[in-house]
C-alpha cells in the first residue's frame, strides 16, 4: 500500500477550446485530499466538478484543456501519469458503460495490474482480496463472467475492487451511485464508508444529490461556474450555508423531506 | 371508464441463442391497474423488478403475453390505424436513457417536431413556432433547436425528450426514470412543469422511478412492484407509508436529508494532515 498522506490539487484552471471565444470551465480549483475522509464536490450540472477531477488525472475530452495548475503528493510535484491508478483510482458513474463488454472480469483485473506493473504471481491473490472487500461474494467463480451477466450494483462493486487492488491510497468516485437503484446505493455508500476506514481511503465524491453528501461527506465543496464558491465540514454547509448558491441548494435539496418532521 | 388499465397482464422473455430457444424468463405476473384521466400515479421498484416492461406495455411498444391493455376501455389488441393514431397522440413517453431516445442525425428542432409531422395538422410555420414555445417550457432557448444531440448535456437532451412527449398535447405521459439524471435544480423545475400540466390540461403521469423522495412531491397514488408483481397500491399520504415488504425496504433506503456523522476527534485537523 502506498504511504502518500495528501493529494492537494493546487489552482487549476480548465478551457474550453471549441469554440473561437476561449471559455473557462474551472477557474482557479484548489482542494486538499487527505487519507480517511471524504470530500465531496457538489453543484449544479455544468459547474466543473467532472472537470477538476479529469484536470488532475489529464484525462480531459477532446476540444478541453488543462491551462495551469499542478497536483502534488505530499508536497512533490506529480505528474498525471504518475497518479492514474497509482496514487488515484477512479470509480465511473455508469458501471455498465466502463467494462470491455467481450473481457471477462479477469481480463479486467489483468488488464489493470499489468498496466500498473504489479508482479504476476501477485495478482490472483490481490483481486481476490479486493473483491472480497468490495463485498463480492464467490469471487473466484465472478471473475470467470463477463459484464453483461451482472447486474449493475455488482459492476460497481467490481469497480470498487480493482481500485481496490491498484492499492491507490485516494479514489476519485464521480457520481458513483446515480444510476443504481436506491437499496443498492445504500450499500454502496456503506462499502464507500468501511473502505475510508478499513483501506484509510481518501475519498473525492462528486455528486449532484446532497443525500449522498449527508450520507457519506466529511468535507464540501461547493462549485459554481468553475469556481469554488464555499468550502466547509458538512454539517456548516447543511446548517449555516454562507453563500447564496449553496443555501439554494440546501433549500432544494430539504424540500424533498418537506412532509417528513419538521427539520 | 378509466383512461388506460392493464388487466392481469403477464409478459415473459426468451432467450435465443445458436443451439436454439432458451427457457422463457417471466417478467411480469398478472399484473392488473387503472389510470384515470389527470391521475399522477407512481410506480415504484427496484432495477429488474418489471417496471419498464409494463411501461413498454402500456404504451404499446410489446404485446403482452397474456391478459390485455385498454385504452379507454378498449383492447390494444384490436386497435385500427385510426385508433392507433389516437392512442400514440394521447399517451406519450419518456425513457430513461436521453442519448438512446434520440436519432442522432436529426437536429434538436427536427426530434421535437416529429411527433406534430405525424400526429398532428399543423403547417410547418405553425410547427417551428410550436418548436419554440415547447422548448422554453422545458427551459432551453429556440436558438437550441439547429443543434444536434451530441452539442447538449445529457440534460439538456433529457428535457428534449420531455419537450418531444408534450408536443402532440398527450392526456397520458409515462415517465421512466425520466428526471432521475437530472440534477436537483432541473429535477425541481421539470416537476413544477408537470404540476402546471397537470392543473391547467389535467394531464394524467406515470411516474416510474425508485426515488421514493420525488413520490410524495408529486404523486397521488403509488404502486410498489416487486419480482414482476403488484404488491401495494395505495393513497399517497404525508408522510408516505407504505406497508409491503418491498416498499418498507425502500423507504428504509432513503438518503438522510442531514448529516449525522459521529463528531470525529478535533485533532484531526490541527495537525496539519499528519494522522493515520
Amino acid at each position: 500500500m502506498n504511504a502518500h498522506r495528501t493529494l492537494a490539487l493546487s489552482h487549476l484552471k480548465v478551457d474550453s477550446t471549441l469554440s473561437e471565444a476561449r471559455t473557462r470551465l474551472v477557474d482557479d480549483v484548489s482542494l486538499t485530499l487527505y487519507r480517511s475522509e471524504v470530500v465531496a464536490l457538489v453543484g449544479a450540472s455544468g459547474s466543473g466538478k467532472s472537470m477538476t477531477c479529469a484536470a488532475a488525472l489529464d484525462t480531459l475530452p477532446p476540444g478541453v484543456q488543462k491551462v495551469g495548475g499542478d497536483v502534488r503528493l505530499d508536497d512533490t510535484l506529480a505528474t498525471p501519469a504518475k497518479l492514474r491508478g497509482h496514487a488515484v483510482a477512479s470509480i465511473m458513474q455508469n458501471p455498465r458503460s466502463a467494462f470491455n463488454p467481450v473481457r471477462s472480469l479477469n481480463d479486467h483485473a489483468s488488464e489493470s495490474f499489468r498496466a500498473l506493473g504489479v508482479p504476476k504471481r501477485l495478482w490472483r491473490e490481490r483481486i481476490l482480496e479486493a473483491m472480497t472487500s468490495a463485498g463480492l461474494e464467490q469471487p473466484q467463480t465472478l471473475l470467470k463472467r463477463y459484464p453483461f451477466e451482472l447486474s449493475g450494483g455488482m459492476l460497481q462493486r467490481m469497480m470498487i475492487a480493482l481500485a481496490l487492488a491498484s492499492g491507490a491510497p485516494f479514489l476519485f468516485a464521480d457520481e458513483p451511485t446515480t444510476d443504481l437503484d436506491v437499496i443498492v446505493q445504500r450499500d454502496i455508500l456503506d462499502l464507500l464508508e468501511r473502505l475510508k476506514t478499513s483501506h484509510g481511503l481518501g475519498i473525492l465524491l462528486v455528486t449532484h444529490d446532497m443525500g449522498v453528501v449527508a450520507r457519506l461527506a466529511d468535507r464540501v465543496l461547493v462549485m459554481a461556474q468553475g469556481r469554488v464558491i464555499e468550502e466547509g465540514e458538512v454539517e456548516t454547509i447543511f446548517h449555516r450555508p454562507q453563500q447564496a448558491i449553496t443555501r439554494d441548494l440546501v433549500a432544494a435539496h430539504l424540500s424533498l423531506y418537506a412532509h417528513k418532521e419538521a427539520l | 371508464m378509466s383512461l388506460l388499465s392493464a388487466h392481469a397482464v403477464c409478459r415473459a422473455y426468451r432467450r435465443f441463442s445458436l443451439v436454439g430457444a432458451g427457457k422463457s424468463t417471466p417478467v411480469l405476473h398478472e399484473v392488473s391497474f387503472a389510470i384515470e384521466a389527470g391521475e399522477t400515479v407512481a410506480l415504484l421498484g427496484r432495477s429488474g423488478c418489471g417496471k419498464s416492461t409494463l411501461a413498454r406495455l402500456l404504451t404499446g411498444l410489446e404485446a403482452p403475453n397474456a391478459g390485455e391493455i385498454r385504452f379507454k376501455d378498449r383492447s390494444l389488441q384490436g386497435f385500427d390505424t385510426d385508433t392507433w393514431h389516437d392512442f400514440r397522440r394521447t399517451v406519450q413517453m419518456v425513457f430513461q436513457d436521453p442519448q438512446s431516445a434520440v436519432n442522432p442525425r436529426l437536429t434538436i428542432g427536427e426530434i421535437i417536431q416529429e411527433p406534430l409531422r405525424h400526429l398532428t395538422t399543423l403547417t410547418p410555420t405553425e410547427r417551428d413556432a410550436e418548436v419554440a414555445r415547447l422548448l422554453s417550457s422545458v427551459g432551453l432557448v429556440a436558438s437550441d433547436a439547429h443543434k444536434y444531440p451530441h452539442q447538449v448535456s445529457g440534460g439538456q437532451l433529457q428535457r428534449v425528450c420531455i419537450a418531444r412527449a408534450l408536443a402532440p398535447r398527450p392526456a397520458l405521459i409515462v415517465l421512466d426514470e425520466a428526471v432521475s439524471n437530472l440534477d436537483l435544480h432541473l429535477q425541481r423545475q421539470t416537476l413544477a412543469l408537470f404540476k402546471t400540466l397537470k392543473r391547467e390540461f389535467g394531464v394524467a403521469f406515470l411516474f416510474i422511478t425508485h426515488d421514493l423522495r420525488l413520490v410524495s412531491q408529486f404523486c397521488t397514488r403509488v404502486l410498489v412492484m416487486d419480482a414482476g408483481r403488484l404488491v401495494e397500491d395505495r393513497a399517497v399520504t404525508q408522510p408516505l407509508t407504505l406497508h409491503s415488504a418491498a416498499g418498507k425496504a425502500l423507504t428504509q433506503a432513503v438518503l438522510p436529508a442531514l448529516p449525522s456523522r459521529p463528531k470525529r476527534p478535533s485533532e484531526r485537523f490541527s495537525t496539519e494532515g499528519v494522522f493515520e
